[in-house]
C-alpha cells in the first residue's frame, strides 16, 4: 500500500467501516431513515456533540477532560436551582448565566490543576470529575431537582423547533461552527494547535501556554455546561447522575473525527461526522431493541478501533519520514 | 593563533561585548571569565569538548540563564538579558540544538509563531507573503510553506528554524549545532545559509563540533575548555593547534599523525641514493 494511500486510509478508514453498518440500516430498516427518526438523532447527537466539541479542543491542545459528565449535571442542577428561585424570565437568564459561570470555574480550575500544579490532565479531571459528582449529590441529596414556570418556558425553547429544525441541533451547528472558526482561523486558535504539537517550543516561542491551556480548560467546561442544560431540558429537570459516561462518547467521537491522543491534531469537522455516525449506531441498536449496556460497549470498541487507526497510522508516517 | 577578540574587526561595529562572563550551579563552575567578542557580519564558531561550557554560555545570550558575574554590551550598551522575550527584545535571536518547531503546524505558522502579524484573526494572505519573501531572500529550498514542518528534510527544518528568528530583524543570530545529525548535502544547505545570514551583516554565534563545517564558514574560532577561554583563532590554523586548545593536549591522535605527516615528506625530500638509516 502506497504511503498515499495508507494516509487516507489512516484518516477516512474508520469512518467508512462505521458507515457500512449505518448503509445496511437506511436499507433494511425503513423507520431508521424515517424524516422523524433523523430528525430525533440530530437533536440527540446535539447534546454529546457540543460536549465532544470543548474535549476535542483540549484534545488537540495535548490533554483530555474525563470531568465533563460531572460538568454537564452541574450544569442542570445550578440551571434549576436558580429556576426554583422563581423571577420569570430574568430568573432563566439568571440560571443560563450562574450554570455556565460554574461550569467556566471548574474549567478553569482542572486548568490551573494541570499547568500550575503539574498535574497530568487524566488524574487532574478524574479528581474533579469525582469532586464534581459528590459536590452535586451532597447539594441535590441525590433527588431530582425540578421547577415550574421559567423550566417549562426554557425547556420549551430548547425542545422546540425553528423553520421545522431543532432547536438544540442549530445550536449544535452554530457552536460547530464557531469553534472551527476559533481554531483555524484565530491565534488562540493556532496557539491551541502549537502547544499540543510541541509545548516546549510554543513556550520557547513566547506563547501565554498557562492562559492558553486554562482557557481551553474553561471552555470545554462552559461546553458540557451547554450540553448539560440540552439535557435537563429534554425532562424540564435536572438529574444530579446525568452524563455518566458521556466523557468516553465525547472522546470517542474527538479521536475518530482525527484527533491524535497526543494532541496537536483534530478538527470539528471530524468530530460532528463521529458523534453522527456514533448516535446513528446507537440509534439503530435502539431500533432493533439491544440493550443499552451493549451500547456502552460498542462505544468503546469503536474508540479502540479509532484509537487502533489513528495509532497505525502515526506509525506508518513515521516509517516514511525515516 | 590571532588576538582579533580585543578588536574591531575591519572596523565593523562590535555587535556584542562578553567580559569576565561567570556562571555557577551551586558549587560547580561552568564558565569563569570569558571574554567574547561578535562583529557585525561576521561568524564566530564556539569550539570546545563536551562539556566546555559552550551551551551554557548560549543560553546566558539566550536570556534563559543569567551571568553570575562579568557584563554583557550589546551594541555599545550595557545590557542585562533577564529572560529569552527580553534578549529578543533586544535583537538576539537563537535557534537551538532542537530547532523548536511545531511540526504539526505548516512552515508559515512555525515562522510566525509568537509573532503573528494581527492581534487576534490570523492574517494568513500577509504572512503567507512575507514567509515566502524571506524564504527566498535566504534562497531557501522549500516546496511549499503550506507543508507541516514534519514533511520536511533536517536542513530544511534548519532553514525554517534560521528564517524564523531573522522575522524580527536581529543584530546578531545564535546557532546551537546548526548541522548536527543532517547529510552531507543538507549540511552544504545550512551553511549557505549561514553565509547569507552573515551576508545580510548580522553577527553569529556558531556552536559546532564539526571542524570542517566551522572551517568553511567561520571568520574566527573561539575555543572553551573547562568554562574557560583557550584561545582565538583563524580559521586556516591547523587542526593540530585546535586540538590541543580543545583537548587541553599537546600530545594526540591528531599532532602524532600530523608529526607522522612530517616526517614522510621529509622522506621523500631525502636524495634518492642516501642510506635508509639516514632517511629514517
Amino acid at each position: 500500500m502506497t504511503h498515499r494511500m495508507s494516509t487516507y486510509w489512516q484518516r477516512w478508514g474508520i469512518f467508512l467501516i462505521l458507515l457500512l453498518p449505518i448503509a445496511l440500516l437506511m436499507i433494511l430498516n425503513p423507520v431508521f431513515r424515517q424524516p422523524g427518526n433523523l430528525f430525533n438523532l440530530w437533536q440527540q447527537a446535539s447534546i454529546i456533540g457540543i460536549i465532544a466539541i470543548g474535549q476535542t479542543m483540549v484534545i488537540i491542545l495535548g490533554g483530555v477532560d474525563l470531568s465533563v459528565g460531572a460538568v454537564a449535571a452541574l450544569s442542570g442542577v445550578v440551571c434549576y436551582l436558580m429556576f426554583g428561585l422563581g423571577g420569570g424570565g430574568l430568573a432563566m437568564v439568571g440560571g443560563v448565566v450562574a450554570a455556565l459561570t460554574a461550569c467556566a470555574i471548574v474549567g478553569a480550575l482542572n486548568g490551573l490543576l494541570i499547568t500550575v500544579f503539574n498535574i497530568t490532565p487524566l488524574i487532574a479531571t478524574l479528581g474533579v470529575l469525582s469532586i464534581v459528582r459528590g459536590l452535586v449529590l451532597i447539594v441535590t441529596n441525590g433527588e431530582l431537582v425540578y421547577a415550574e414556570g421559567p423550566a417549562y418556558a426554557f425547556s420549551e425553547f430548547l425542545q422546540d423547533s425553528t423553520l421545522w429544525l431543532p432547536n438544540a441541533g442549530l445550536l449544535f451547528v452554530g457552536l460547530a461552527v464557531a469553534a472551527a472558526l476559533v481554531l483555524r482561523r484565530t491565534i488562540f486558535g493556532q496557539y491551541i494547535f502549537a502547544i499540543g504539537g510541541n509545548e516546549k517550543a510554543a513556550s520557547l516561542a513566547g506563547l501565554p501556554v498557562l492562559q492558553v491551556k486554562i482557557l481551553t480548560y474553561a471552555i470545554c467546561s462552559m461546553m458540557a455546561g451547554v450540553g448539560g442544560l440540552l439535557l435537563s431540558s429534554r425532562t424540564a429537570s435536572a438529574l444530579p447522575n446525568a452524563g455518566i459516561s458521556y466523557e468516553l462518547q465525547a472522546i470517542t467521537a474527538a479521536v475518530i473525527g482525527g484527533a491524535a491522543l497526543g494532541g496537536g491534531k483534530g478538527s470539528i469537522f471530524g468530530t460532528v461526522l463521529g458523534i453522527l455516525l456514533i448516535t446513528a449506531i446507537g440509534n439503530g441498536l435502539n431500533l432493533y431493541n439491544v440493550s443499552p449496556f451493549w451500547q456502552t460497549g460498542v462505544t468503546g470498541l469503536i474508540l479502540l478501533l479509532a484509537v487502533g487507526f489513528s495509532t497505525w497510522g502515526n506509525r506508518e508516517a513515521r516509517s516514511v519520514i525515516r | 593563533m590571532t588576538n582579533t577578540n580585543q578588536q574591531q574587526s575591519d572596523g565593523r561595529e562590535r555587535v556584542l561585548s562578553l567580559r569576565g562572563i561567570s556562571k555557577n550551579f551551586g558549587a560547580v563552575s561552568a564558565l569563569t571569565d570569558i571574554d567574547l567578542d561578535v562583529h557585525t557580519g561576521e561568524v564566530v564558531a564556539l569550539v570546545g569538548d563536551n562539556g566546555a561550557g559552550k551551551s551554557t554560555l548560549v543560553k546566558i545570550l539566550a536570556g534563559v540563564h543569567q551571568p553570575s558575574s562579568g557584563s554583557i554590551t550589546f551594541r555599545g550598551n550595557p545590557v542585562t538579558l533577564d529572560d529569552p522575550s527580553a534578549a529578543l527584545r533586544l535583537g538576539i535571536a537563537t535557534v537551538f540544538q532542537d530547532l523548536a518547531l511545531c511540526e504539526n503546524l505548516d512552515v508559515v505558522a512555525n515562522i510566525f509563531l509568537g509573532k503573528e502579524l494581527s492581534p487576534f484573526r490570523l492574517d494568513e494572505v500577509s504572512m503567507e507573503v512575507k514567509a515566502w519573501t524571506l524564504l527566498n531572500e535566504l534562497s531557501a529550498r522549500i516546496p511549499s510553506v503550506r507543508e507541516p514542518v514534519a514533511s520536511l528534510s533536517g536542513g530544511q527544518r534548519q532553514t525554517v528554524a534560521i528564517a524564523r528568528s531573522l522575522l524580527l530583524e536581529p543584530k546578531l543570530i545564535l546557532l546551537d549545532e546548526p548541522t548536527a545529525a543532517l547529510g552531507v548535502a543538507q549540511t552544504a544547505e545550512v551553511l549557505d545559509l549561514i553565509e547569507r545570514v552573515r551576508d545580510r551583516g548580522l553577527g553569529v554565534i556558531m556552536i559546532s563540533h564539526n571542524m570542517e563545517d566551522v572551517r568553511a564558514v567561520a571568520d574566527r574560532i573561539v575555543v572553551l575548555r573547562l568554562g574557560r577561554n583557550n584561545g582565538v583563532f583563524d580559521p586556516d590554523a591547523s587542526n593540530q593547534e585546535l586540538v590541543s586548545a580543545i583537548t587541553g593536549a599537546s600530545n594526540n591522535s591528531v599532532s602524532r599523525r600530523a608529526s607522522r605527516r612530517q616526517a614522510q615528506n621529509v622522506q621523500a625530500q631525502a636524495p634518492q641514493g642516501q642510506a635508509p638509516e639516514a632517511r629514517r
